[in-house]
């Protein structure tokens, strides 16, 4: 008797039986829109990759992804496509969202492919703002010059 | 007081002072340390980016960005 009621109580532990993970039946696509206030890039299309500059540091975004909301800065957004080409834009900020069904949506303040950026200009723009951030002491006006500078240096290393 | 002058009192008190928005444990980004928001943060780079375009380019950006601002220089007061 005592060992029907152990065998009664152990009986729904042993029929659990522990396996590995299962693997995702099926990978989720990402549904990726990209766009600035002029412009969409992206409209809900498939995609195997996006990588982002953060706040908070550059990530890559695949299918999956945990959910998050991010703040973008200057930088370059690489976004790979399901047959493998890639095509590379700079965004100057924004945000990107991350739900939960992996749809993704970059919006970006100004973006442009690369090829439309001018690395002379940008160099030139950056000597000016080393040079205003030198010139004032308002650290209002200070971040400022340091905000353009770390924009314009963002600009010279993504068209190296 | 009526509770309404508070809020207004409260509002006042707001813009002039720093938006608290740090911990002793979180680390702030120096334009938010200088009172900068995101969105000064944002327009301050946006306008780097355009000014680094290519001409051809920089003149539609230019227009695009200038077409959601405009600016009123208020009229002289009428003299009573």
């Amino acid at each position: 008797m005592m060992a029907a009621r152990f065998l009664r109580r152990a009986l729904p532990v042993l029929r659990q039986t522990r396996t590995y993970a299962e693997a995702t039946s099926g990978a989720p696509q990402m549904s990726f829109t990209f766009a600035s206030p002029t412009q969409v890039f992206f409209k809900e299309v498939s995609v195997k990759q996006v990588d982002v500059p953060t706040l908070t540091g550059a990530f890559g975004i695949l299918p999956a992804h945990v959910p998050t909301l991010q703040v973008l800065r200057p930088g370059v957004v690489t976004v790979i496509n399901d047959d493998g080409s890639s095509a590379k834009y700079f965004v100057s900020s924004g945000s990107v969202t991350v739900n939960g069904d992996s749809s993704v949506q970059l919006l970006a303040e100004e973006a442009v492919p690369l090829d439309q950026l001018d690395v002379s200009a940008a160099k030139a723009n950056l000597e000016k703002a080393q040079s205003d951030l030198a010139g004032t002491s308002d650290e209002a006006a200070r971040a400022e010059a340091q905000v353009c500078i770390e924009a314009n240096e963002a600009i010279v290393k993504a068209l190296e | 007081m009526r509770p309404c002058d508070n809020i207004k009192v409260r509002q006042r008190h707001h813009a002039r002072t720093r938006p608290a928005l740090e911990t002793i444990s979180k680390m702030v980004a120096y334009w938010r340390q200088a009172g900068l928001s995101y969105i000064r943060f944002s327009a301050i780079c946006a306008s780097a980016v355009r000014a680094a375009m290519k001409p051809q380019f920089k003149s539609e950006a230019l227009k695009a960005a200038e077409a959601n601002v405009r600016v009123f220089k208020p009229k002289p007061a009428a003299s009573a």
